[in-house]
């Protein structure tokens, strides 16, 4: 598999996991935003037959939102309930993606999301990649993800390993 | 007839979630108890009636699968429907989950799909549910 298919199969997950998780809608964007709102950032760790990291990033006002949607509440929220419900997301997205991308029938271990407050530098590299959204009012989410060795390798043996 | 529901998650909100589904679902609910890990809901379903478990997989303390064996080797409480709501995505784990009699849903899941679910686990008729609502 491809880096680009890889980016593309990550899209359609992110997409459509806000979609049914908190009815938000999505658009994948061939650039990385450059965010300057305040935004909350959280990551898992996973292992398996591929170590490595995924994150989300979100700007404040709209993890605010999407919380709300995922809890059907309409009042401000407090900060730590936003960060449950984001920590939550990247859960379900690094569940969804790792068989998409590494094999139906391995077994990963998907550790406790944590917040983090600096984002180390993510760059589109030969461990990873970023994507970003845009939602319908024009706000930019970024997920990246990254491995301990290069994307080509673990694609490769993914296959090698996959019966489908 | 009301049902009992145990739901075990670690994230609060996705017990929220939950909970929400299940109020909009028009099952007629009874008791619904919280656990955190499989540990805490073993407590909960030692002192407990419970009709029905809805379960994560991955879990700090205690995890879904461990919870889950526990319940199996136990007389009292082998028998009772268990869903797994996860986000676990591995083919060979969800047929390992399957063969131990369990439903499972992947998440992230509509509310119908989760309503849909509990109905069949339960037996009741949606539709007969519902007409008996108005
Ligand atoms: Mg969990």
């Amino acid at each position: 598999m491809s880096k680009e298919q890889m980016i593309s199969k990550v899209s359609d997950i992110v997409t459509d996991t806000f979609e049914k998780l908190a009815f938000l809608f999505l658009v994948p964007l061939d650039q990385i935003c450059v965010e300057e709102e305040e935004s909350i950032s959280v990551r898992v760790l996973f292992e398996g037959p591929h170590k490595g990291s995924m994150t989300l990033k979100v700007p404040i006002l709209k993890a605010q939102e999407i919380a709300q949607n995922m809890l059907g509440i309409d009042d401000a929220t407090e900060e730590s309930v936003v960060e449950d419900a984001l920590k939550e997301c990247i859960n379900i997205l690094c569940g969804n993606v790792l068989p998409e991308l590494f094999g139906k029938r391995e077994i990963f271990k998907i550790g406790r999301p944590f917040r983090i407050d600096l984002e180390e530098g993510v760059d589109n590299s030969e461990r990873g990649f970023k994507v970003s959204f845009e939602s319908e009012d024009g706000y930019c989410l970024t997920v990246s993800l990254l491995l301990g060795s290069s994307l080509e390798e673990a694609s490769k043996e993914g296959e090698a390993g996959s019966n489908d | 007839m009301s049902f009992n529901i145990l739901l075990v998650d670690d994230s609060a909100v996705m017990r929220e979630i939950i909970k929400k589904t299940l109020r909009l679902s028009g099952i007629p609910l009874g008791e619904l108890l919280e656990g955190a890990n499989g540990k805490e809901g073993l407590e909960l379903l030692n002192n407990n009636w419970v009709d029905l478990v809805i379960a994560d997989i991955n879990m700090p303390v205690m995890d879904g699968e461990e919870m889950l064996d526990a319940m199996k080797k136990d007389e009292n409480l082998k028998d009772i429907p268990v869903l797994v709501v996860s986000t676990e995505g591995s083919e060979s784990r969800i047929e390992r989950l399957k063969a131990k009699g369990v439903r499972f849903l992947r998440k992230p899941f509509s509310p119908e799909k989760l309503r849909d679910e509990i109905y069949d686990l339960l037996g009741v008729n949606y539709h007969e549910q519902r007409a008996d609502d108005f």
